[in-house]
C-alpha cells in the first residue's frame, strides 16, 4: 500500500513536471526538423492521427512497435533480440531449451499468458500455451514490424492474451522491391534473406519472404553442484541451431469494392544441446528440440459503404515439436516427446467507421477449434534400451471455442474525449462460458498530449497439459480459468521528432495456475489453482530525433508476488534500464550504441521455498555501425556485448546461477534493396 | 477487494486532476511541422523563371496558403527561421483568389478541393510553385503533392505542371520524387 502511494506521488510529481506540448514546442521542432536534409526528412516517421490505422496516442492498450530500422540498429539476430529494449519485458530461459518472454512480473516456471499472434493468428499452443519454441525462430527478416501489447489483451486477442500479447507482422509491402540481406559473425552465427513484392495487375500483389540463420557449436561452459556429491563441476552446452522461415502472401487492393489476403507460412528450427530442465541441475542438463510449423489463412473482404466493411477470415496450422532431454531426477534416463497439434478457426469481423453518434465499431463472431494430435513419450535408459513407449494423457485432447467480440470507440468533445469499451463472450467446450470486459478513457489535452484511464479484464483457460498433466506433473480436470484485473494510468506526447510515454499499473490476478509441490520434496507434482497475486510497477519510454542525432530511453520498476505466500516473483528484474544514442555522421554513415541493464533479479522463480540466489546487474551494450554505400547497397557491423561483460539471465527453470548471456561477438553483413 | 478499490480511486483522482491540467489550447499537428520543414527545403531545389519577382528585393518571398491553414504557425516559424535569395519570406493566407498571382509558393489545402479547378486555372502559366496534401491532386496538375508513404512521408511531382509554370525542379529532388503524368482531361 505504502508503495503504490509512492508510485502515485511519483507519477503525480513527474507528469506535473512536465511542461505542456503547446505551441512554444514547436519553434524547436521547426529548427531541429529545419538542420535535417530533404533526404533525412523523407525518413522521419510521422506523428500525425491521420496516417495511422491505430493512432498511438489513442490506442486502447499500452502498445510499442518495434520496426526493421529499430531491431537493425540494435543488431537484433533472433525474434526475442528484437523484444530486448521494452521496458517491463524480460527474457528467461525456460524448460527444453525456451527462452520465455515474461511482461510486468509474473516470472513463473510455467511461462504461459502471452499470446503471440503472426499475421494476426494466435499461435501459442494448446498444449503448452506458448509460443516459446516456434517465435524465438521466426526469422526477423520475414517481418515487417512486432507489437508488444504490455497488459492484458484478452478482450481483443482471446484468452491467451493475458499478461500481454506479441504481434508478429509478416513482409509485405504496397511498393515493388527486391532485397536480400547475407551476415556472419565470429562465434559462427550466420544469416541470409531474400524479399520480393511484385504487383501482378493493377489488382494483385504478391509478397514473399524467405531467411535463414543458425549457429554452429558454441561450447559454453556452465558451473552447476553435482547433486550426487555436492562438488562444484563443470559440463558444456553446443546452443547449436538452424532454423528458417518463409513467408508467401497474395492479395488484392483494399479500395476495391471486394479484396482479398491469403497467406502460407512455415517456420522450423533445429537446435542442439540447449539447457534443459533446470531444477536438480546435473551434467545431463541439456535437451535438444526440433519444431515445424506450416500455416495457411485467407480472408476476403467486402465494403459495403463508405466506412463499412465485412471480412470473413479462416486459418488452420500445425505445430510438431519432438524434444529430447536427458531427466536428472530419474538417474539420467532419457526422454523423447513428440507432439503434433492443430488449430482452425472461421471468423466474421464487421466494422463500421461511424455506426452511431461518433462511434467506430467492430464485431466478430469465431469459431475455433485446437486439438493435441499426438503427444508421445519415450523414455530409454543409458544403455539405450527402451523403458516406456506411451501416449501421454494430453493425446486426443480437444477444445472448441465460440466467441463474439465488440470494439467501439465513441468520441466527445470535438474528439478530445474518447470512450474505448468493449467485451469478449467466449463459449468453451470444457470450461463453459466467460466475458471479458475492456474500458478506456483517453482524453486529449492538446493534438500531440493525452492521458488515458485503462481497464480490462483478461482470463486464461487452462492448457491441456493443467487439464491433463505431464508424467510428473498430475493433470486436474476441476482446475479453473484464472482471472486478471488490470488499471492503468497513462500519459503520453508526441510531437514530429519526439516520444513520451509514462505509464503506472496494477494488476491483481485471482486462481492463478500453478505447478505445486504437495509431496514436500520441492518438486512440483500437481497443478491446481492457488491463491492471489499481483504486480505493480511503473513504466516510462523516451524517443527522441534532434539534428543527427537520435535517443530512446526507457526504464520499468516492476513489484510483483504471491499475496497468499508472500512471496515475490524474484526472476523478473525490478528495475529495467535500457539507453540508446545513435548518431549519422553524414548521408552514409551511421552509429548506433544500445545499453540494455537490469536490476535485482534472481537465478530463478524460487517456488515451492526453492532457494535463490541474487544474480549480477545485467549490463550488455551492443553496437551497431552502417555504411550507405549507395542507394541499394548497405554495409553493416555489430559488435554484441562490446564490453564482454559475464552477464546471466534469470531461469524460470531454476537453473544454478542462471544462464550465461553470449560472449562478445562481431557480425558483419550486407544488404541490398531494389 | 478493497485494495483494488483503493487503487482505482487514486487513479481516478490522478486521471482527472491531470485533465484539470491540461486546459492547453491546440497546438501545431506535429504532421504539418514536417510538411512546413518539407516546403522550406523545396526551396533550395527550385528555380523560378529569371525576372520572376521571387529574385526582387522589393516584394520578397511568398508562400500562400489558400484554404484552411492547417499549419497552425509551423509554417511562419519555419518561413521565420529561413531566406530566401538572402530576403525574407513571408506566409500569407489567401481567401480571395485574385490574390493567388501575388505568390511564389502556393499551398492549396485540402479543405480547397471543389474549388482546385478555379485555383489552377488562376495558375496556369504562372510561375507559382503549386503545392498540395491530398490524394490525386498531382495528376490533377499540381506541381508537388505529399502522400503518406509507410509511416513518414513522400511527394510526388507533375513535371508537366513544374514545366507549364516555368519552374526548373533540381534533379537531385526529381530524384527522391515519385513522377506522376497529369490525367490530361480533367482540368
Amino acid at each position: 500500500m505504502v508503495l503504490s502511494r509512492n508510485i502515485f506521488m511519483v507519477l503525480s510529481v513527474g507528469i506535473l513536471l512536465i511542461p505542456p506540448a503547446h505551441a512554444e514546442t514547436s519553434a524547436n521542432e521547426i529548427d531541429d526538423l529545419l538542420s535535417l536534409s530533404i533526404e533525412e526528412l523523407l525518413d522521419v516517421p510521422i506523428t500525425s492521427t491521420a496516417y495511422f490505422e491505430e493512432d498511438w496516442l489513442h490506442a486502447g492498450s499500452t502498445v510499442t512497435v518495434i520496426d526493421e530500422k529499430d531491431w537493425q540498429q540494435r543488431g537484433a539476430r533472433r525474434t526475442q533480440d528484437a523484444l530486448l529494449n521494452q521496458p517491463s519485458l524480460a527474457i528467461s530461459s525456460n524448460f527444453l531449451g525456451q527462452f520465455s518472454t515474461r511482461i510486468r512480473g509474473f516470472s513463473l516456471s510455467t511461462a504461459r499468458g502471452i499470446e503471440t499472434l503472426w499475421d494476426g493468428v494466435p499461435i501459442s499452443s494448446f498444449n503448452l500455451g506458448t509460443a516459446d519454441v516456434d517465435r524465438t525462430n521466426i526469422q526477423l527478416n520475414t517481418l515487417n514490424s512486432i507489437e508488444v501489447i504490455r497488459g492484458p489483451g484478452s478482450a481483443f486477442y482471446g484468452a491467451g492474451a493475458f499478461f500481454g500479447a506479441i504481434s508478429l507482422q509478416a513482409f509485405e509491402s504496397d511498393e515493388d522491391l527486391i532485397s536480400t540481406s547475407i551476415s556472419a559473425a565470429t562465434n559462427g552465427y550466420y544469416n541470409t534473406s531474400a524479399k520480393l513484392s511484385r504487383a501482378l495487375d493493377s489488382n494483385n500483389r504478391m509478397n514473399i519472404a524467405v531467411s535463414t540463420n543458425g549457429q554452429p557449436n558454441q561450447n559454453l561452459q556452465y558451473d552447476y553442484t553435482d547433486t550426487a556429491t555436492g562438488l562444484r563441476a563443470t559440463n558444456e552446452r553446443d546452443y547449436k541451431y538452424n532454423s528458417y522461415t518463409l513467408v508467401a502472401k497474395l492479395n488484392s487492393s483494399p479500395e476495391k469494392e471486394w479484396s482479398y489476403k491469403a497467406g502460407l507460412y512455415y517456420d522450423y528450427n533445429d537446435q542442439n544441446r540447449f539447457h534443459s530442465e533446470g531444477i536438480n541441475t546435473a551434467t545431463s542438463d541439456i535437451s535438444d528440440n526440433r519444431s515445424d510449423m506450416a500455416m495457411g489463412q485467407f480472408s476476403i473482404t467486402r465494403r459495403l459503404d463508405a466506412g463499412s466493411s465485412l471480412e470473413a477470415q479462416a486459418y488452420h496450422w500445425q505445430q510438431v515439436h519432438d524434444f529430447s532431454f536427458t531427466q536428472p531426477q530419474l538417474g539420467g534416463i532419457n526422454a523423447d516427446i513428440h507432439g503434433k497439434e492443430t488449430r482452425s478457426a472461421v471468423k466474421l469481423i464487421y466494422r463500421n467507421d461511424n455506426l452511431f453518434a461518433n462511434t467506430r465499431s467492430s464485431m466478430a463472431f469465431s469459431y475455433r477449434r485446437d486439438k493435441i494430435n499426438e503427444a508421445r513419450r519415450v523414455i530409454s535408459n543409458t544403455a539405450g534400451n527402451i523403458l516406456v513407449d506411451a501416449n501421454l494423457p494430453i493425446a486426443g485432447v480437444d477444445r472448441t471455442i465460440t466467441s463474439f467480440l465488440l470494439d467501439n470507440a465513441t468520441s466527445f468533445m470535438d474528439d478530445r474525449l474518447t470512450l474505448r469499451y468493449g467485451l469478449r463472450f467466449d463459449s468453451y467446450s470444457d470450461f463453459g462460458n466467460q466475458t471479458t470486459p475492456r474500458l478506456g478513457i483517453i482524453y486529449a489535452l492538446n493534438p500531440n498530449e493525452v492521458v488515458k484511464l485503462l481497464y480490462g479484464n483478461a482470463f486464461r483457460a487452462p492448457t491441456a497439459i493443467e487439464v491433463g498433466g505431464t508424467p510428473f506433473i498430475k493433470g486436474r480436470p476441476d482446475i479453473k480459468p484464472e482471472t486478471i484485473d488490470t488499471y492503468e494510468l497513462v500519459y503520453m506526447r508526441q510531437t514530429s521528432n519526439s516520444k513520451l510515454e509514462l505509464v503506472a499499473f496494477y494488476s491483481r490476478w485471482e486462481d492463478a495456475i500453478l505447478s505445486l509441490d504437495t509431496s514436500g520434496n520441492n518438486i512440483p507434482d500437481t497443478f491446481g489453482n492457488v491463491g492471489d497475486n499481483q504486480s505493480e510497477g511503473l513504466e516510462a519510454s523516451y524517443e527522441i530525433y534532434s539534428g543527427n542525432w537520435r535517443h530512446t530511453i526507457n526504464a520499468s520498476y516492476v513489484k510483483s508476488e504471491n499475496t497468499s505466500t508472500n512471496q515475490d516473483y524474484v526472476a523478473f528484474p525490478k528495475y529495467i534500464v535500457n539507453i540508446g544514442t545513435g548518431y549519422r555522421f553524414d548521408q552514409k554513415l551511421s552509429l548506433y550504441v544500445n545499453n540494455r541493464l537490469q536490476f535485482k533479479s534472481q537465478n530463478g522463480p524460487g517456488q515451492n521455498n526453492r532457494s535463490t540466489t541474487s544474480l549480477p546487474t545485467y549490463w550488455r551494450t551492443d553496437v551497431n555501425l552502417t555504411r550507405k554505400y549507395s542507394k541499394k547497397i548497405n554495409l553493416f557491423a555489430n559488435i554484441r556485448n562490446i564490453f564482454n561483460r559475464d552477464n546471466y539471465i534469470s531461469s524460470l527453470g531454476d537453473l544454478e546461477g542462471g544462464l550465461q548471456d553470449e560472449e562478445i561477438s562481431l557480425e558483419v553483413g550486407l544488404r541490398y534493396s531494389d | 477487494m478493497m485494495r483494488i478499490h483503493s487503487r482505482t480511486i487514486h487513479l481516478l483522482i490522478l486521471f482527472f486532476s491531470i485533465i484539470s491540467y491540461g486546459g492547453i489550447s491546440y497546438a501545431a499537428s506535429s504532421e504539418y511541422d514536417l510538411k512546413a520543414a518539407f516546403i522550406e527545403k523545396f526551396l533550395h531545389f527550385i528555380k523560378w523563371p529569371a525576372g520572376s519577382t521571387a529574385y526582387e528585393d522589393e516584394t520578397g518571398f511568398t508562400i500562400c496558403i489558400a484554404g484552411i491553414n492547417p499549419f497552425k504557425g509551423s509554417l511562419e516559424q519555419a518561413a521565420r527561421l529561413s531566406r530566401f535569395n538572402n530576403n525574407a519570406i513571408q506566409v500569407k493566407q489567401v481567401a480571395e483568389y485574385d490574390k493567388i498571382t501575388d505568390c511564389h509558393v502556393l499551398f492549396i489545402s485540402s479543405t480547397s478541393d471543389i474549388k482546385l479547378k478555379k485555383i489552377l486555372a488562376l495558375t496556369k502559366g504562372q510561375p507559382i510553385l503549386t503545392i498540395s496534401d491530398s490524394p490525386g491532386y498531382a495528376v490533377d496538375g499540381v506541381i508537388i503533392n505529399f502522400y503518406p508513404r509507410n509511416k513518414s512521408l513522400g511527394f510526388e511531382i507533375n513535371r508537366q505542371a513544374a514545366v507549364a509554370a516555368q519552374i526548373t525542379i533540381s534533379s537531385r529532388l526529381l530524384k527522391l520524387a515519385n513522377i506522376v503524368e497529369p490525367s490530361g482531361d480533367k482540368l
